[in-house]
């Protein structure tokens, strides 16, 4: 590995090949100058990480307030009417819930893992040098925190307490004053940061690819991006129409969706699910991308069946826009219920295809217990349950009880948070050394990642209880019956938050006191690993050429071969330490 | 011998995915509930099955495919045609049975059976009001979290269609021990049925002396739906369909009392909690969602009108009587525009009783504003 000498810090990046990309230009305000005027899809990618970090953390805290005021059944303490603070009024509660909902879901969850982790990795795993379209990506960061600003702007006018549904008339036919117009506005601007981000991915896989590379040498965690491009092209219009219409109703008295001027809520949540319904996927899609990456790495293993996997990414993508009445089963008449019932159960399939794929890839794999690994596991112990579930809520019977209870809510927990916030913890671990140059103190990641598992569970799991019980979802207040369960949920939030610091702990101390990191730490076999760590700015001193599969590693690898030491074919022939 | 011989009835009645049903359900008080927990149970162990099978795999895997330093890494195929069409095609019949299923019992939930008596409830933020087919609706109220909910008398075994709509925003009629769930829209009616078990656990006395068994189940709000969501609640108390008749008879007439008619303030307190007007306005001084009611009649209030000025009015029949007719006129300050319209909802008879109870909470106004409106009254017949 070069290193920087220190005389040429101060140069252009330009003039110094082997600098990594995020060296030093000059002083302070040409650095920040520098950091908020650049194209380069890996400083993009990080400031991504770090808005979905802080984004994640305001929403935790405001899960971890939510979990606190539900720790006893009634709302805990009286005398503040402002509603503003979830212990004292039935309204800070409800609009502690949405702050959740509304910010993980719009500001975390779905700009995570693609915007941040496929900024930065989609390129150097095509061996290309930048994304298709590197200005878009970086006005899309930017329209990113604009859209985020307003929802910010909404919280500060005193918050919204809708959830994060937004259901009418519920949303428009109260005084609100102006907050719902801010928080939807603010849906509305980051839909565009989300479309922008899909098409430029969708242009990059086709067009970037390196030479040698066909659609089916491409790595899984590109094949799963993609798909969940297409969908974030063709699903986010329609949230934009929708709140573009909600605002319109707001605004101007028009009945679109209040009955009161003549509209129809139903209309709405049809609106509205057709939409958010393929955007679980554009959620979970690029977590199954990740996990395909971790498993193949740190088992050493090509993944088992790896079109089937490729296929079922674009099923999924496919089946999902087909699937949202599934949130209405109480709602609409039978026969679509009956309709969105079957799609629904169909959707299943290339779900429990990759996970018997990713079981399978293990078989004679060389397993290495790493914190990636580690969290590639509990991807599949938590997004089986989650999964899995989603067959109670499919069924129509079933779901006649199920639905709006805390059934659902630990449903999509296991999904969104054991599936998608699982797989980005693993991506994260993963290509650390890749992003930042250092290794993270693998022990106290591991200790993390325990802690993490544990609290997940003891939150999440008991909250299928509480809903085959009978408690209904968005309570602030319950009957005494379920107190011993919540209390367990509740007393899980905080293992599962003293997890996340660890992590946060781990990587602050990996940032500035870090060990230096190889080029190839697990032994991987795409084409980021054959960039430096961390990479210079142009990625690759040459385009590299595709000379095995992602993953060949009974092929490609000798035997004996220790991670670390990995041979890495460099494009100029000469063999990188 | 009898007890065996029907527990083995029993035994051979339960299909044997129904074990393990009880750590996950409450009671099965309608004839729909055994029908869902059935396929409840039946996925519960498929993926059970399927749920060791991945994890144990991964576990023996994961030790015995442990990397260990200097051991050469083992060759194995990267896929296997039958092996993978068997785990994407098997799977599918196994959903297409749970689909059917689910399918064939939710249209029995669906379809009501003919014949069946119509229970009307009427939803508003944030409270149940079931009106029967006498036209009456339940008076009897209990606490649950913290909130006076009424108790709504239902009869067991008789199938009771249940016809839905709401004054205002969304909500979800849900009743947990019948695994019945429908929601409710402003702008139409849903239907839902049920048919309660006759399984009692409790007794009251009624008026005769006789002793009624009956058994209570929660019925939830289960959209969300603003500020007291969590409780928007109501107690649906089953009980033989005789005493049930006998009930609903009794609450008829909430105008006469077994001695004549009722005074008209405590018909008014009726109202009000039938109403659901007890959700925001408080008869002990306490904030609610709307000003509280106690002493409120003959004081002097500072509110805001609907073009943005403010004034102070007093408190009166016509102040009351606007304010449920067209709350947003004259809002008292420092409440939000919370309140619907209640025109259409209550009618100038039940209007004189509500005024009257409302009167009623600060007896020294109510005298001394007696005078003023007597001569107010004549002024405006004297103006017609």
């Amino acid at each position: 590995m070069t290193t920087i000498p220190a005389d040429t810090a101060g140069a252009h990046g330009h003039d110094d090949h082997d600098a990594p990309y995020y060296a030093s230009k000059g002083g302070f305000f040409v650095n920040v100058w520098d950091w908020m005027t650049t194209i380069d899809h890996k400083k993009i990618g990080v400031m991504y990480l770090f808005a979905v970090m802080a984004a994640f953390a305001l929403g935790g805290a405001a899960a971890i307030l939510v979990r606190l005021e539900l720790f006893q059944p009634a709302v805990t303490v009286g005398g503040d009417t402002s509603g503003m603070w979830p212990f004292s009024t039935n309204l800070g509660y409800n609009k502690a819930f949405t702050l959740h909902g509304a910010v993980m879901v719009f500001l975390f969850i779905i700009p995570s893992i693609p915007a941040a982790l496929g900024n930065f990795m989609l390129p150097l795993m095509l061996g290309a040098k930048d994304v298709a379209f590197p200005r878009l990506n970086l006005f899309s960061w930017y329209i990113y925190v604009i859209g985020s600003i307003f929802a910010i702007v909404s919280i500060l006018l005193g918050g919204v307490d809708t959830g994060w549904t937004f259901y009418t008339p519920y949303s428009v036919s109260f005084d609100q004053y102006g907050r719902v117009i801010a928080m939807t506005l603010a849906v509305f601007i980051l839909g565009f940061s989300s479309i922008f981000t899909g098409m430029n991915f969708v242009v990059t896989v086709h067009k970037l690819r390196a030479p040698g590379m066909g659609w089916f040498d491409m790595p899984l965690f590109i094949w799963a991006i993609y798909a969940t491009a297409i969908i974030q092209v063709l699903a986010t219009p329609v949230l934009g129409i929708t709140v573009l219409l909600l605002t319109i109703e707001n605004v101007f008295k028009i009945g679109i969706f209040n009955p009161m001027y003549g509209g129809d809520p139903v209309l709405y949540q049809h609106f509205f699910w057709f939409y958010s319904h393929p955007a679980v996927y554009i959620m979970i899609l690029p977590g199954m991308g990740i996990m395909s990456e971790l498993i193949a790495v740190h088992a050493r293993k090509k993944i088992f069946g790896y079109k089937l996997v490729a296929f079922s990414s674009l099923g999924i993508a496919a089946i999902s826009f087909i699937v949202w009445g599934h949130h209405m089963f109480t709602a609409q008449g039978e026969l679509a219920s009956a309709i969105f019932s079957g799609l629904t159960f169909l959707v299943a399939i290339p779900s429990a295809i990759k996970v018997f794929n990713w079981t399978a890839t293990l078989y004679k794999g060389s397993i290495a217990l790493t914190t990636p690994m580690v969290y590639a596991l509990i991807f599949l112990f938590l997004f089986s349950i989650g999964g899995l579930t989603g067959l109670f809520l499919g069924s129509l019977s079933v779901d006649m009880h199920l639905h709006d209870t805390y059934f659902v809510v630990a449903h999509f927990h296991y999904v969104m948070m054991g599936g998608t916030v699982m797989a980005f913890l693993g991506g994260i671990h993963h290509w650390w050394p890749k992003m930042f140059g250092k290794m993270y103190n693998e022990r106290w990641a591991l200790f993390g990642a325990g802690l993490v598992f544990i609290g997940f569970n003891m939150t999440f799991f008991t909250q299928f209880f509480l809903g085959t019980l009978g408690m209904p979802r968005r309570y602030a207040t319950y009957v005494d019956e379920f107190t011993t369960l919540h209390q367990i949920s509740t007393i899980g939030s905080w293992i599962l938050a003293a997890g996340m610091l660890i992590h946060l702990a781990v990587f602050v101390t990996s940032l500035f006191g870090g060990k230096k990191a190889p080029p190839n730490p697990w032994g991987g076999l795409s084409l980021e690993w054959e960039a430096a760590s961390p990479p210079i700015e142009h990625n690759f001193h040459h385009e590299p050429v595709v000379r095995h599969g992602p993953y060949d590693f009974d092929d490609a690898v000798p035997p004996h071969t220790e991670p670390g030491e990995f041979p890495l074919p460099a494009p100029d022939g000469k063999a990188k330490h | 011998m009898t007890t065996l011989g029907t527990s083995m009835m029993t035994l051979a009645a339960e299909p044997i995915w129904n074990v393990g049903a009880r750590m996950w359900f409450g009671d099965q008080a309608s004839t729909f509930a055994p029908k869902s927990d059935s396929l409840f149970m039946f996925i519960f162990w498929v993926s059970t099955f399927f749920f060791l099978l991945i994890v144990g795999l991964m576990t023996v895997f994961v030790f015995k495919y442990r990397r260990i330093p200097g051991v050469p890494q083992q060759r194995s195929a990267a896929h296997n045609t039958p092996l993978e069409l068997s785990w994407t095609f098997l799977p599918m019949l196994l959903l297409a049975v749970m689909f059917v299923w689910g399918f064939r019992d939710y249209m029995y939930m669906h379809v009501v059976p003919a014949g069946a008596e119509e229970i009307h409830f009427k939803a508003r933020q944030w409270a149940w009001q079931a009106i029967y087919d006498n036209g009456a609706s339940p008076t009897e109220t209990t606490v649950v979290a913290d909130m006076d909910v009424p108790i709504v008398p239902v009869p067991a075994g008789r199938p009771i269609k249940v016809l839905l709509d709401s004054e205002d925003v969304l909500h979800s009629f849900w009743v947990p021990d019948f695994r019945v769930k429908i929601d409710v829209m402003p702008n139409r009616y849903t239907t839902t049925w049920f048919e309660a078990t006759s399984e009692f656990d409790s007794t009251f006395m009624d008026a005769d002396g006789k002793e009624v068994p009956y058994k209570d189940h929660y019925l939830f709000c289960a959209e969300y739906c603003g500020d007291q969501h969590s409780q928007m609640a109501a107690i649906i108390r089953v009980m033989p369909a005789g005493d049930y008749e006998v009930a609903k008879a009794k609450l008829a007439d909430i105008w006469n009392g077994p001695d004549g008619p009722k005074p008209l303030a405590e018909v008014g307190q009726i109202l009000a909690m039938q109403k659901a007007c007890f959700s925001c306005h408080t008869v002990d001084g306490s904030v609610g969602t709307g000003p509280s009611w106690l002493g409120i009649y003959g004081e002097t209030e500072r509110v805001r009108n609907s073009d943005g000025s403010m004034e102070d009015v007093v408190v009166d029949e016509n102040y009351i009587r606007e304010s449920i007719y067209v709350p947003a006129a004259k809002l008292v300050e420092g409440y939000p525009n919370q309140m619907v319209s209640y025109q259409g909802q209550i009618n100038d008879r039940e209007l004189g009783a509500i005024i009257a109870y409302i009167k009623s909470l600060n007896p020294q106004a109510a005298d001394e504003a007696a005078d003023g409106a007597a001569d107010e009254a004549v002024q405006e017949e004297e103006a017609q």
